[in-house]
């Protein structure tokens, strides 16, 4: 097996989605700085100081507070989201994601490749992860914790390994004391040592440590088992008052979202959003697709529309996100050798122009075999039947409401075919109509009718 | 080689000479007469037809019914974007025009309709894109839609009021129609790789 260790340093401050380039500090019980970002650090403020001094050295700073549940849940998205690159993920409370990758490197082209993608996608939702790849699991995960590592070659990834200092390994705060004071410094040191004597010394506990550390064959670690149901909430750090405060955090939920599905080689086709607002009141927003997908920025785009469409109600303090159930993939992607350009599928476009226009907006063209010209305009859904075209002269286009004539205009008009009787369903309004087809003076074709009344009426105009 | 690939995709047009277009570039319009004078012998793919008319019912739409019948194919989108009145379905059947590819679509404002457009027409999964935009649209928005076109490949047709012939046009094709004493008659005001031309009578489907 071969292991790859996302560390998450700044884990803490950077589920709060905020922008990087601002001072932040973490703010422990005590109200002191538990962990300041390296904007803060520049600026002077260091983990331990009192909160006073760190505001005295960076006006600016903004504090955050991270409960350690936040913690968990945003590893778990995190893990949920590493999904479209490995099937076998492991947590690593607090800050870190175990992914084995032996089995995916062929799929990815390579470490190299791999690492970038990792790397590309975690940047773009604002995370900066320390990554190790290595032979063992918790050996990797030690690496990770202290510097990057991508080493490929065996014996200089075990170099790194023993180089490793006493102070970084998993153990009892009080044997790592006594390991420094009896003059070790780094791991490999440690392992040259006698088994026999180490356990007499300090106890089969450091053995079995050890051996987690440096053994290839020792037990992987267990893996991370996504829910049954894709759900995920995030507490913002403020009040949102404009949509586009909630893409950030959304696109952190889709990306998730996708990595989830990925793993199960599923698609869904309609997402929900709830939007908690003070007072227990939620705003709910539904956007549905034509065609299911799993891809993260094709929801994102389809969220941004609909948010853009339906404005916010309230200032949203959470935000959940539910996905509808998957559905497995079907054949996957198109045809390598079609000339077509195309860019988008046909779904695909349509979705987008339902989210932003309204689901009512785009419409089938139907053809049902009724005599009456107003039929054609009504959407109910009736079984389109596909009999016989009849070989009745019907204009290009039917106005949605017939325009009255006046008897100066339909003087002016040449009589070319007619009169042609439509009457009404006489369980309706009883109408009779007598339709005809007229030339205006400028060329032009319409399609007009005469009422019972004797009154004029133009119904559609021969494009 | 450069400037020979550009005249090839009828991207560069020398004033005298016979040019050879990628004939894959070129979607005939369906009339013989018409295609006679579009260089290449129909519409360059990935372009703009302004087509100006002075009200529904001079032949707009008979106008287009080879290239609905021709791109309508399975898969495909045909969009019809806030056309002015409602389509009716029986014509278009007697001529012979699948409905399922057709999609009506209704937006609220301009704005809209113009990212309509524009999202219609880089999409590159809409063979035919029909927009019906007013006088006031500017040249700027216009150009927009064109580089949408470019970028998708597919045919769209602007349908504009006739007053607007007396503005300049950055898009490739200006067409006018008019059925002055019944017979249709079609003016290439602006065509890609040649001047403009004056009326020709068009064979449009008869009304009845």
């Amino acid at each position: 097996m071969r292991w790859l260790c996302l560390h998450f340093p700044w884990l803490a401050l950077e589920l709060h989605g905020i922008d990087n380039r601002q001072p932040q500090a973490l703010l422990d019980r005590r109200q002191r700085i538990a962990q300041a970002n390296p904007e803060a650090q520049a600026q002077g403020v260091q983990p331990g100081q009192a909160l006073a001094t760190a505001l005295a050295l960076s006006p600016q700073l903004v504090l955050l507070e991270t409960r350690p549940q936040q913690l968990q849940q945003s590893l778990e998205q995190l893990a949920c989201w590493a999904g479209s690159f490995s099937a076998r993920i492991s947590l690593c409370p607090p800050q870190a994601l175990l992914l084995e990758i032996a089995s995916m490197l062929h799929y990815f082209g390579g470490l190299e490749t791999l690492v970038a993608r990792l790397r590309a996608d975690l940047e773009h939702s604002g995370y900066s992860p320390r990554l190790a790849v290595g032979e063992t699991a918790l050996g990797t995960q030690l690496l990770a914790a202290v510097d990057n590592c991508l080493e490929a070659e065996s014996s200089r990834w075990w170099a790194r390994l023993h180089a490793l200092s006493i102070e970084h390994l998993p153990l009892p705060t009080r044997q790592r004391e006594q390991l420094l004071g009896v003059g070790l410094r780094t791991l490999g040191e440690l392992l040259a040592l006698p088994r026999t004597e180490l356990a007499q010394r300090f106890g089969p506990a450091l053995l079995h440590t050890l051996d987690q550390i440096g053994d290839p064959g020792a037990a992987p670690p267990e893996p991370f088992v996504p829910p049954e149901h894709f759900a995920q909430r995030f507490e913002l750090s403020g009040e949102v008052t404009q949509a586009q405060g909630l893409l950030f955090p959304l696109r952190r939920m889709l990306a998730a979202l996708e990595g989830f599905l990925r793993q199960r080689q599923q698609q869904v086709s309609e997402i929900k959003l709830l939007l908690h607002q003070r007072e227990e009141r939620c705003q709910q927003v539904r956007i549905a697709r034509g065609a299911a997908t799993a891809a993260a920025d094709q929801w994102l785009e389809l969220c941004r529309l609909q948010l853009e469409r339906e404005p916010l109600q309230a200032p949203v303090r959470i935000l959940e996100l539910c996905a509808g159930p998957g559905q497995t993939q079907s054949a996957v992607n198109g045809d390598l050798f079609s000339a077509s350009r195309a860019q988008d599928s046909a779904e695909t476009l349509l979705s987008r122009l339902r989210s932003r226009l309204g689901e009512q907006a785009v419409r089938e063209l139907h053809w049902r075999p009724d005599h009456r010209p107003e039929r054609v305009l009504s959407d109910a859904a009736e079984p389109a039947s596909c009999g016989a075209v009849p070989e009745l002269i019907r204009p290009g286009w039917l106005l949605t409401r017939p325009r009255r004539l006046s008897s100066g205009q339909r003087r002016q008009l040449q009589l070319l075919e007619g009169p042609e009787r439509i009457r009404s369903g006489w369980w309706e309004t009883p109408v009779r109509r007598d339709y005809f087809v007229a030339r205006w003076p400028d060329g032009r074709c319409g399609w007009l009718f005469r009422d019972e009344q004797g009154r004029w009426f133009v119904h559609g105009w021969f494009g | 080689m450069a400037l020979a690939r550009l005249m090839e995709q009828g991207q560069l047009w020398r004033g005298q000479g016979e040019r050879q277009i990628d004939p894959r570039l070129i979607e005939s319009s369906g009339y013989a007469a018409l295609d006679a004078l579009l260089p290449g012998g129909g519409w360059l793919r990935g372009q703009l037809i302004e087509l100006l008319y002075a009200g529904e019912g001079c032949g707009e739409l008979r106008l287009l019914w080879p290239l609905l019948r021709r791109l309508a194919a399975p898969g495909q989108l045909i969009l019809w974007i806030d056309p002015p009145h409602h389509p009716y379905p029986l014509p278009l059947l007697q001529a012979g025009i699948r409905l399922d590819s057709q999609r009506i679509v209704r937006t609220g404002s301009s704005r809209e309709r113009l990212w309509a457009l524009e999202q219609a027409l880089k999409s590159g999964c809409a063979p035919l894109v029909l927009g019906w935009l007013g006088a006031e649209v500017s040249d700027a928005q216009l150009r927009r839609l064109q580089l949408a076109a470019q970028a998708g490949g597919g045919l769209g047709w602007i349908m504009r009021p006739d007053p607007v012939r007396e503005q300049s046009s950055p898009l490739g094709y200006r067409v006018h129609l008019a059925a002055t004493g019944g017979q249709p008659r079609l003016a290439l005001l602006k065509r890609r790789g040649g001047w403009p031309l004056p009326p020709i009578p068009l064979d449009l489907p008869a009304v009845i």
